[in-house]
C-alpha cells in the first residue's frame, strides 16, 4: 500500500505565470512519455517480475515517478495561477482552458488525453525492461525539447532535475537487465520466458 | 460522533485485551513473529486510514482525534518492533545492516497473505 508524503521531491518555485509554457510541459503529465505513463508502466510490470531485486527496482522507480507526476503538476499549477483572460486569449493554452480551466488534466501537448496505450506490460521481464530503457530515453528527449522551448530559469531548474532522474533510472534499468540475464543461460537469453515458463533459467553447473 | 466512530471505540478502545490477545481485534503480544506483527499493523493502519478520512471532514471531533492518537501510538510500537527485527515496511526504514527491502514475498503474493 502507499501513504502520501506532504512534500515535493525537489522544490518548484516559479515566479512568472506562462500559459504557453504550461501547454508544452503538460505533456510530461499525460503525454506519451510522461510521468503518469511511467509510473503506471513500472508499477504494473511488477506483478509478473520473477526476480525480487528487479521487483524492488520497479517498485521504487515507479514510486519515484508518482513524485515526478506531482512535480510536473506543481509546475503547471504555478505557471497557470492568477492568469488573466488577456494572458490566456490568443495563446495555445486557450484550447486547454476552454475544457479544463486551470485544472491539471493529464493530456499530451498535442491535446490527446492520457492513454494506457503508451504503456507496455508484456509479462516477459526481458521485453518489459527493454521497454523501460526506451521509455526513460524518450522522457529524457522530451525534457530536452522542453529545455529548447523554455527560457524561464525557475522552470528549467526543475526540468533539469527531472531530466537527470531519467538518466539515473535508465542506468538502474540497465542494472536490472543485467541481473535478469545473470539468471539466464548466456548461450540463449531468449530460449524461454522467465516470467512465465517454469524452470526457465541458467542450468546448474 | 457517528456509528462508525462508536464501532471503533467498542472494538478498540473498550476491548478487554490481555497479554495473549490478538484474535479478536485486540492488540497482540508484541513479542510475536514478524508475520504476526505485520498482520496487526495491517489492521491498525486500516483503522488509521479510515479515521484519517473522518478527521479530514471533522477535524474538530475530539473523540476521533483521541482515537487517531491511540492508533498512531500502537502503530509506532509495531513499527519499532519490526524495525528492530530488520523487517523494513518502507524502503526508508531498512535499519538492518543487510538490504532486506527487496526480500520476497512481495505483498501481492499469496505467501505474503497467509
Amino acid at each position: 500500500m502507499w501513504t502520501y508524503d506532504k512534500k515535493l521531491q525537489y522544490p518548484v518555485k516559479i515566479k512568472n505565470p506562462n500559459p504557453k509554457l504550461a501547454n508544452i510541459i503538460i505533456s510530461q503529465l499525460g503525454g506519451p512519455d510522461g510521468e503518469l505513463g511511467a509510473s503506471m508502466r513500472y508499477l504494473h510490470q511488477r506483478y509478473s517480475c520473477p526476480y525480487e531485486k528487479i521487483t524492488g527496482i520497479l517498485t521504487d522507480v515507479g514510486t519515484e515517478e508518482l513524485a515526478h507526476l506531482e512535480m510536473v503538476a506543481a509546475i503547471i499549477h504555478q505557471l497557470t495561477k492568477n492568469l488573466t483572460l488577456e494572458q490566456i486569449d490568443g495563446t495555445p493554452f486557450a484550447a486547454y482552458f476552454v475544457d479544463h480551466t486551470t485544472g491539471a488534466y493529464p493530456v499530451a501537448a498535442s491535446g490527446v488525453p492520457f492513454d494506457m496505450k503508451y504503456v507496455g506490460v508484456k509479462g516477459d521481464i526481458l521485453t518489459d525492461l527493454n521497454e523501460d530503457l526506451a521509455a526513460e530515453q524518450k522522457a529524457r528527449t522530451t525534457y530536452d525539447n522542453i529545455l529548447r522551448l523554455s527560457d524561464d530559469p525557475d522552470v528549467n531548474d526543475v526540468i533539469r532535475f527531472l531530466r537527470e532522474r531519467e538518466i539515473v533510472h535508465y542506468q538502474r534499468f540497465a542494472d536490472a537487465l543485467r541481473i535478469a540475464q545473470d539468471n539466464l543461460d548466456s548461450k540463449n537469453f531468449y530460449a524461454c520466458n522467465p516470467s512465465f515458463d517454469k524452470g526457465c533459467g541458467r542450468k546448474p553447473r | 460522533m457517528n456509528n462508525r466512530m462508536n464501532r471503533y471505540r467498542r472494538d478498540n478502545t473498550a476491548c478487554p485485551c490481555n497479554s495473549a490477545g490478538g484474535g479478536n481485534g485486540c492488540a497482540p503480544d508484541y513479542n510475536g513473529s514478524a508475520e504476526m506483527l505485520k498482520k496487526r499493523l495491517q489492521k491498525v493502519e486500516f483503522a488509521l486510514v479510515d479515521t484519517i478520512l473522518y478527521l479530514d471532514a471533522y477535524p474538530e471531533c475530539k473523540a476521533a482525534m483521541a482515537h487517531y492518537k491511540k492508533l498512531l501510538s500502537e502503530r509506532d510500537g509495531l513499527l519499532a518492533k519490526l524495525n528492530a527485527m530488520g523487517v523494513p515496511m518502507t524502503a526508508m526504514s531498512n535499519y538492518s545492516d543487510e538490504w532486506n527491502w527487496t526480500n520476497s514475498p512481495w505483498p501481492w503474493e499469496y505467501e505474503a497473505n497467509v
